[in-house]
């Protein structure tokens, strides 16, 4: 065959497969509608596991360890400290609080309560440590990094370490925040699962009906690819505006509730997260619909070709 | 141009063709006949490769059809018209894309397909009908629309498998009458039939079937079981 004649089969073929679409418009709506079901299945996972992670994050950014050093320890030997734990890849942050910083900060907070100021004054001295207040990336590091301090040969300087008193709540944080990805996980993959044999018995259906059309296809002389690909083509018109659909309408809804959703899960902001990742969310939504209405079509058709 | 050679089709135990040996040259009008089980389907079936010979050997134009596979069985069927009693129509087209589609599927040029169709439908008389959806039309008319893209393919011969059995006398006497016309065109017709009244009026060749042997086969023939 030659190119004019290939390009004009291709033109042919979509040129079917939009009729077939605007032709059988209820089927088409069914279809789409199905399959908007089932893309919204998989656009509510996305948002689910943002609002979990966000706040999974959020839980773990108010977990830390703090380190306290002897009265005598000198100060280049804590930043030296300071420095190696800001190096390793599972801290995310370090910080330094002197004795003076300790003793001011007391002030500040205190400074209405006349016992205590009086006290303090009384004492003549300052009578806070300096310290370390680390946070790791994740709660389950801290046991890492614990022993990393305790191993660094700043023994000497140190007083003690908070992490024991705190292990209980870092354990707990810890095995929610394994649960929650775990669950997250199971989800996505049976609900995704599920969304992918809905649509692929739907068009799997739309595709029956049209079994006798396409063994007459074959008796009057069609290749399969001249059968085939009017359907695949509409296959992908369903894919591609379902997965159009089912972002607008993401993107509405989120628009209502997402003020409602953040007074919940304090630090998420859904709607950010969904206008803000268009490309990446609607990119995907497309892939995942085009990809199913394409390989369903595909799929299913070829039972009907053998003529 | 086919040649039938001691083919027999077997289901299980049921013998629907036994040992069927003919020959059909081109250009030809051939009246396939027989009771209900004779074996016309069978030998329809068989010519358009929907069905495999148990045993024998299918010539068309000196090719094996047995042995065609994937594109060759597209290509043969290129050459081939075929009209069948239930249209077999593409119902989700309209009268001019159902005719229109052999061609396409053909990969003929689109300013072929733009001066055939309208010629050919011309010919079958649905030249006013070409934006009609199937189920707008006669049966008489559903028939003309399968013998338009059996003919616009120009194939080198029509299969027609009892077409005139779901129609009324006077759309019976339509289709006879064109395809007695595409014959004299140059086009050989293989024409599968029960009607004892239009085989007697043909006066054509005659192949008799029964219970899956041929029992007759004459020039000028009649319809006798």
């Amino acid at each position: 065959m030659s190119g004019v004649s290939k390009m004009s089969n291709l033109l042919r073929i979509i040129k079917y497969g939009w009729l077939g679409f605007w032709r059988n418009l209820w089927v088409s709506v069914a279809t789409v509608g199905i399959m908007v079901l089932a893309l919204s299945v998989v656009s509510g996972l996305l948002v689910i596991g943002n609002i979990a992670d966000t706040f999974v994050k959020e839980l773990q950014g108010k977990v830390d360890v703090s380190v306290y050093f002897s009265e005598q320890a000198d100060e280049s030997k804590i930043l030296q400290l300071q420095s190696s734990l800001e190096a390793r890849p599972d801290v995310r942050d370090v910080e330094y609080i002197s004795r003076d910083d300790a003793l001011a900060l007391f002030k500040e907070r205190h400074k209405d309560s006349e016992l205590l100021m009086a006290s303090l004054t009384e004492l003549n001295t300052n009578p806070f440590q300096g310290s370390l207040n680390i946070k790791a990336q994740k709660a389950s590091q801290f046991d890492a990094i614990v022993s990393f301090i305790e191993g660094s040969g700043s023994a000497e300087i140190i007083d003690k370490i908070n992490f024991k008193e705190n292990e209980k709540v870092i354990q707990k944080l810890q095995s929610i925040t394994s649960s929650i990805e775990n669950i997250g996980l199971f989800f996505t993959i049976a609900l995704s699962l599920v969304a992918v044999l809905i649509t692929f018995n739907t068009i799997r259906l739309v595709i029956y009906t049209y079994r006798d059309e396409i063994s007459v296809m074959k008796l009057v002389g069609a290749s399969d690819w001249f059968i085939r690909g009017p359907f695949v083509f509409t296959g992908f018109l369903y894919g591609a505006l379902s997965a159009l659909i089912t972002y607008l309408a993401f993107f509405f809804v989120i628009w209502l509730i997402s003020e409602k959703a953040g007074a919940v899960f304090p630090g998420t902001d859904i709607f950010a997260y969904w206008s803000g990742n268009f490309v990446g969310l609607l990119g995907l939504l497309l892939v995942f619909g085009v990809g199913l209405g394409v390989f369903s079509s595909f799929v299913a058709i070829g039972r009907y070709l053998k003529v | 141009m086919i040649t039938f050679n001691s083919v027999s089709k077997i289901y299980g135990n049921y013998h629907a063709l036994d040992d069927v040996s003919f020959r059909i040259e081109d250009k030809e009008f051939v009246s396939l006949v027989g009771g209900s089980g004779a074996g016309k389907s069978t030998v329809v079936k068989l010519l358009l490769k929907e069905e495999k010979p148990s045993h024998g050997k299918i010539f068309f134009k000196g090719m094996d059809v047995a042995e065609l596979k994937g594109g060759g069985i597209t290509n043969y069927r290129r050459r081939i018209g075929t009209v069948f009693q239930d249209f077999r129509l593409i119902l989700s087209k309209n009268v001019y894309e159902n005719v229109a589609f052999a061609m396409e599927a053909a990969g003929r040029p689109e300013e072929e397909i733009v001066s055939d169709v309208p010629q050919v439908l011309e010919i079958v008389g649905l030249k006013d009908k070409e934006k009609n959806f199937i189920e707008q039309l006669s049966g008489g008319e559903k028939q003309r629309v399968a013998l338009a893209r059996a003919l616009v393919q120009r194939p080198e011969v029509i299969l027609a498998d009892e077409p005139t059995g779901n129609l009324d006398p006077i759309h019976t006497w339509e289709i006879v009458k064109l395809l007695l016309r595409i014959n004299e065109f140059g086009t050989a017709i293989v024409l599968a039939t029960h009607d004892k009244e239009i085989v007697n009026f043909l006066k054509r060749r005659v192949i008799t079937l029964k219970d899956g042997k041929v029992i007759r086969d004459e020039q000028n023939g009649k319809y006798q079981l």
